[in-house]
């Protein structure tokens, strides 16, 4: 190649100058040092050249964020063609539907049971199972999703003008119709251990887990009322409150979310996790599917996730979560060990 | 970025034959990478966005039917450029503002960058601010081959262009880029009289 009538943006082109100046070795640095002994009035343009080349290996555009990573994988995650069921573990699969079933035999020993009581005390109780929800309507209209492993009560008929009430343990979301007695409205009441929900007409989710109480609403107003063991207080929620009353502390706190929807997700079987620690996630896990979730080093639970994550099967979601966090779930046969990536 | 990925064609033939954490490494490792370069064609993030989930999804859903290959960054990119341009055809958008305008570039408007932004801290900032003003294409084949680290055939082949082509796409963009550090130089000499 005769370079002696190159210029510099020539030797900044050149794919041997730039194997130099990249990643130089012993071909082209002899070669060039070589060179430019011989013509060193050539020295500035190839100072410019190499200058040329270096700058341009850098790049000034921004990384995606850490959330759009996340947010871009669950989209993949959910859309690309699912695998054919493999059964690694066969005792896990059986021990799953062997809760389900004895589950579900519950929920019909239950509902057989309220046939003794009189017609107008008759209640109707409807559970559901670990890792399954289930959509009601009630008899005014009223739609209520009922999350996993919850058990939702009423009476069996609500005569016209009547109030409306439910007595809720665990999780659902509720979508109220609006309903009038000449002229004024019938309230709805959703009453749990800790407090009483009074509404008119609106959408709102409500779960009883653990030490706490949380609603959230999406739309309309509500009027919520502590009882008697909780200290009678009373409060009025706007769309996005999010309000959690703690058992333990006997205190209620009031938060605003930007995206209330969020919270009721699970009901298209998915997660909206925002910034959710491995903790809280591994706490929904135990909620949902009735698997008791432990961690071989404390430190995992401190990682977050954020994203989408599908939820209708077990396996799919440990997968899912063990690919964005790079951790290793123990599928042991009654419990779930979570471990670093050996 | 980290380099956990020694042994491309074993993590390649893991991915191939359905593991999902080969699958999801090949996505950690590629995803910023595809993204910067996504950036040097449109400034549509979200257009970036989903051309690199629709990559992963056909990637996933082809696997078996793949070959063996030696690069897998070689053969992202060049499916990366093939789904912008056709998302880009589709919304009939010119991938850059610029592209018009651009060929009529002279090394004039590089100095009225200079003269209308004296302030511009460094050598290297005035470097990209020139490379932004460079048609599409030569920044584009800049940006494969000097940030990424393609070689010209492989330039030539993820822009379906020959080889001549991106030896003479190149060679214009670094005549620009050199004209203005040119006047960058000569400026900065001028001022210290």
């Amino acid at each position: 190649m005769n370079y002696l009538s190159f210029e510099p943006e020539d030797f900044a082109a050149d794919a041997f100058f730039i194997r130099w100046v990249r990643e130089p070795d012993e071909e082209t640095e002899t070669y060039w040092q070589d060179w430019l002994q011989t013509y060193p009035y050539k020295v500035q343009d190839v100072a410019l050249a190499r200058q040329l080349v270096l700058l341009l290996a850098t790049d000034t555009d921004a990384d995606p964020s850490e959330s759009a990573i996340r947010t871009m994988w669950q989209r993949i995650q959910d859309r690309k063609q699912s695998d054919p069921v493999i059964i690694e573990h066969p005792a896990r699969r059986s021990w799953f539907l062997g809760i389900s079933r004895v589950a579900a035999v519950v929920a019909l020993l239950v509902l057989a049971a309220g046939g003794f009581y009189g017609w107008q005390r008759r209640m109707v109780t409807y559970e559901t199972a670990y890792g399954e929800s289930q959509r009601i309507k009630l008899p005014d209209g009223s739609f209520v999703d009922l999350n996993a492993h919850s058990i939702l009560t009423m009476r069996a008929n609500w005569p016209d003008g009547a109030s409306r009430e439910v007595w809720l343990d665990g999780e659902a979301f509720f979508t109220v119709s609006k309903k009038q007695q000449q002229g004024r409205p019938i309230k709805f009441t959703v009453h749990t251990s800790d407090l009483d929900i009074n509404v008119k007409g609106t959408q709102f989710d409500v779960s009883t887990r653990k030490q706490q109480t949380k609603v959230v609403l999406s739309e309309g107003s509500i009027q919520l009322r502590l009882n008697e063991r909780s200290g009678n207080q009373s409060l009025q929620m706007k769309p996005g409150d999010a309000v959690v009353f703690s058992k333990e502390k006997q205190r209620l706190a009031v938060d605003h979310l930007a995206n209330p929807q969020a919270s009721h997700s699970w009901i298209s079987s998915r997660w909206t996790l925002d910034d959710t620690s491995l903790g809280e996630v591994a706490t929904m896990i135990e909620e949902t599917y009735g698997v008791p979730v432990s961690f071989a080093d404390d430190a995992l639970m401190k990682l977050t996730v954020t994203g989408i994550i599908p939820t209708n099967s077990l396996p799919d979601l440990l997968n899912t979560l063990e690919s964005i966090l790079f951790i290793k779930i123990d599928r042991q046969s009654n419990r779930l060990i979570v471990r670093a990536m050996p | 970025m980290a380099d956990y990925l020694t042994n491309d064609p074993d993590l390649w033939n893991a991915f191939r034959r359905g593991n999902e954490q080969a699958f999801a490494q090949i996505y950690r490792h590629y995803v910023k990478v595809l993204y910067r370069y996504g950036l040097k064609i449109t400034p549509d993030t979200a257009l970036i966005e989903d051309c690199i989930q629709d990559l992963f999804i056909e990637l996933w859903d082809s696997r078996a039917r793949l070959s063996e290959t030696d690069s897998i960054k070689f053969y992202l990119f060049r499916v990366m450029r093939r789904k912008m341009y056709k998302r880009l055809t589709q919304q009939s958008a010119t991938p850059y503002a610029s592209l018009d305008v651009a060929d009529a570039l002279t090394v004039d408007s590089f100095e009225s960058i200079l003269i209308h932004d004296q302030e511009a801290a460094t050598y290297k900032d005035r470097l990209h601010q020139a490379l932004t003003l460079l048609p599409v294409r030569q920044r584009e084949a800049i940006n494969l081959r000097f940030f990424h680290g393609f070689s010209y055939e492989q330039v030539a082949d993820i822009m379906d262009i020959n080889l001549q082509s991106v030896h003479n796409t190149i060679q214009k963009a670094m005549k620009l880029l050199r004209a203005h550090l040119a006047t960058f130089v000569l400026l900065a000499l001028t001022s210290l009289f």
